[in-house]
């Protein structure tokens, strides 16, 4: 791998805004029924499980790139080889189009219900993707820059959240540990779908300027996410009762119904047309990412890889309409999500640590 | 130069998306301010849509309304259809339900608002006693209907005796375990006035009850987290001169109470302790002396304890808990059983009131 020239480089500190940016996105506006679903009100519980898995991960993913000095590319090809590694490369273009596919998708379809229902999801998503390929092309810096803003700009949403406090009753989440352990698992499990975003960090390494200490950073911006989703919980919990709840798909934005303001009525639309600043970075990162895992194992231009990308997002994209697809696109993108982080990435950094130490004797 | 024509494709695109939603003027649209159902034989529901239309001279007039249909959702349908604008609900202010479509059952109408994205959660529904079109066909106030409908509930919520009711905490009632809902019951008065005039109880989702106006004081104390409202005490004791008895109308400033449950079973015993801080509005007997406002303290007191009992006991006789007494168990217990509490439990719960009344001041003059 070529060095990166310093000057394409971030500061350690940006990993914060990169990590906690991508990881909240369109999960944040209905992630309350999914852990509610098994683990009932205990569900916060499993948002704090999941959120300590993911440090675990990160940590594991630091060791990983330290060890296979470069990204998850070098990694590849260190533990499979030039030719196999490609075919894990794949895997992970797939993947991250997948995830650009499903945010973008979730997003629009939250604007369709809630603000347009005649909105065209092929003119938005064409338009949104002009901008991200601006942004993208601009480099690490740009998205990094993004990320920030998207960060910053709608966290006052957070504020609005207060007003549901006059309605809340707090002593709904009581008893603790009602429920089994497993029900709570099977639902850290589901949150852990919600947290999914930060293996981008596998990419972004080594763009960093002194890549090993951002790792505190790393690890705070996964905080400050728990944090978040906790928090949220916790509210729509005190918020809903438990069975209206599992009728509403997207708990946060039912939330802003109760907001009440002199000068806007519907609060929901301020909410939905700022979360839009959210979705940027979101899907920026990712088709970032899946453009540089392309470019790495072909010849292409980064320029050629992020529009081929760009291609298959938008034409795949427009091929689900209903509500059942978007939801089982969500599931599908969770479902290997889940695999390739819990389970792949364990397994890969054994491999690398093996076939290292075999490497030397050799 | 490539950057100029991204910019330019992104500009062209923006106005082509903007172009692909579907412009809505608001003086081409009805928007409905009030919505109201009646049951008209067995099987048929009438809607009546109201809403506003400005006229040149500043003034509102109110406009209805009305389809007949088998259920709600067909009713909505069959009044888009006679309408000559499009009908929008996003301004909707209150849902009027008739008492005898109440006892039937309202969720699908609660369902309908819930699952509109453009209803905010603070719609009041209401019960009318009599026709919700009769209702909604008088002409109150200047600033429309469904301001006049919605500020008369606001009022009393804030400063009287209501209590605290919208759209949200109905369904939050209705869906929770261990409690059930209630709603406001307004009356026409004349064309001109309307009045709110006690509250519905709810069983599930149908109104089984009502608390009438008198003592709707004493129902917003057990339900409110913190509650305004006044009483009359009148004292016993004392007569005046012409033999009428001696009253004293309270206004409490701060009401607020505490649910203790024991939640050991057989029976479950709940504790509600009341506490009110209040001035004397009016007194007229001839002195108001420190013995004399003690005395109204107790019979205050008293009044207090009766009723709520009196209120309670009924609940649990006609099975309904607007309280939560339910929902307070549950938090206690773990692996809470409705079924059981419903039918064993509820029905033997043992209460015990226990007010406290202070009064603070005895107005201007002595």
């Amino acid at each position: 791998m070529q060095a990166i020239p310093e000057r394409r480089k971030i500061s350690p500190f940006l990993v914060f805004f990169l990590i906690h940016s991508i990881q909240v996105g369109g999960g944040v506006l209905g992630f309350q029924r999914v852990i509610a679903k098994n683990a009932g009100y205990d569900g916060w519980i499993s948002v704090i499980i999941a959120g300590i898995f993911t440090h675990i991960l990160v940590f594991i993913m630091y060791v990983l790139l330290d060890k296979s000095g470069g990204d998850l590319v070098s990694a590849h090809t260190l533990a499979f080889g030039k030719w196999i590694g490609k075919i894990f490369d794949t895997v992970f273009v797939i993947y991250f189009s997948l995830l650009v596919i499903t945010i973008l998708r979730t997003y629009i379809e939250v604007l369709q219900v809630w603000m347009y229902p005649r909105l065209s999801t092929f003119i938005f998503a064409l338009s949104f993707f002009i901008l991200c390929y601006y942004f993208v092309r601009g480099g690490v810096r740009i998205i990094a820059g993004t990320a920030f803003f998207g960060t910053l700009l709608p966290s006052y949403l957070l504020l609005t959240f207060a007003f549901t406090f006059p309605f809340s009753d707090y002593r709904n989440i009581l008893p603790v540990f009602d429920h089994s352990l497993k029900d709570i698992l099977i639902s850290t499990k589901n949150m852990s779908l919600t947290y999914l975003g930060y293996e981008a960090i596998l990419l972004l390494y080594p763009f960093i300027k002194n890549a090993k200490k951002s790792q505190k950073y790393a690890h705070w911006g996964l905080f400050t996410t728990t944090a978040v989703y906790t928090l949220i919980a916790l509210i729509s919990f005190a918020f809903f009762s438990e069975k209206q709840l599992e009728k509403t798909v997207w708990a946060t934005l039912s939330m802003w119904k109760i907001v009440e303001m002199p000068f806007v009525e519907r609060f929901e639309y301020i909410g939905i047309a700022n979360w839009c600043l959210v979705i940027l970075p979101n899907v920026c990162i990712t088709l970032w990412c899946a453009s540089r895992i392309l470019k790495r194992m072909t010849p292409l231009k980064h320029r050629h890889s992020l529009v081929i990308i760009i291609l298959i997002c938008l034409s795949t994209l427009t091929l689900f309409t209903t509500r059942t697809q978007v939801n089982f696109l969500n599931d599908i993108a969770g479902q290997i999500g889940f695999y390739i982080n819990f389970i792949y990435i364990p397994i890969l950094l054994v491999l690398v640590i093996l076939m290292k130490k075999v490497r030397k004797k050799s | 130069m490539k950057k100029v024509l991204v910019c330019g494709i992104a500009m062209v695109l923006s106005f082509l998306s903007s172009g692909c939603v579907e412009r809505e003027i608001l003086d081409d649209l009805y928007i409905e301010t009030g919505k109201g159902y009646d049951l008209v034989e067995d099987n048929t529901i009438r809607g009546t849509a109201m809403f506003p239309v400005y006229k040149p001279d500043k003034s509102i007039e109110n406009m209805t309304l009305s389809a007949e249909a088998t259920s709600t959702r067909e009713v909505l349908e069959t009044l888009a259809r006679m309408s000559q604008q499009p009908l929008v609900r996003g301004g909707l202010d209150a849902v009027v339900i008739g008492e005898e479509l109440a006892k039937k059952g309202v969720i699908d109408i609660a369902d309908s608002l819930q699952r509109d994205p453009s209803i905010g959660a603070r719609v009041y529904m209401m019960v009318s006693k009599g026709d919700a079109r009769e209702i909604l066909q008088g002409q109150y106030g200047i600033r429309g209907n469904g301001m006049y409908i919605s500020n008369l509930l606001k009022q009393n919520i804030k400063r009287r005796e209501l209590p605290e009711t919208n759209l949200h905490m109905f369904l939050f009632d209705y869906y929770q375990l261990g409690q059930t809902p209630y709603l406001p019951i307004i009356r026409k008065i004349s064309d001109n006035t309307l009045k709110v005039d006690g509250i519905a109880l709810f069983h599930k989702d149908k109104m089984v009850d009502t608390i009438p106006a008198e003592d709707m004081f004493f129902f917003k104390i057990l339900v409110d987290k913190i509650s305004e409202g006044s009483h009359v005490v009148r004292l016993d004791q004392e007569q005046k001169r012409d033999g009428q008895k001696v009253e004293a109308s309270i206004t409490s400033l701060k009401a607020k109470h505490k649910i203790k449950v024991t939640y050991k079973k057989n029976p479950v015993k709940v504790t509600i302790k009341i506490k009110i801080k209040g001035i004397i509005k009016e007194y007229t007997g001839e002195r108001l002396t420190p013995k004399k406002i003690t005395d109204i303290e107790k019979t205050m007191e008293k009044d207090i304890e009766d009723k709520a009992m009196q209120m309670l006991t009924k609940f649990q006789k006609i099975g309904v808990d607007p309280i939560g007494i339910g929902q307070i168990q549950k938090h206690g217990v773990r692996g809470f059983d409705i079924k059981e509490w419903e039918s064993k439990l509820y029905p033997n719960v043992q209460f015990n009131v226990e007010p406290d009344v202070k009064i603070v001041e005895g107005g201007t003059v002595e």
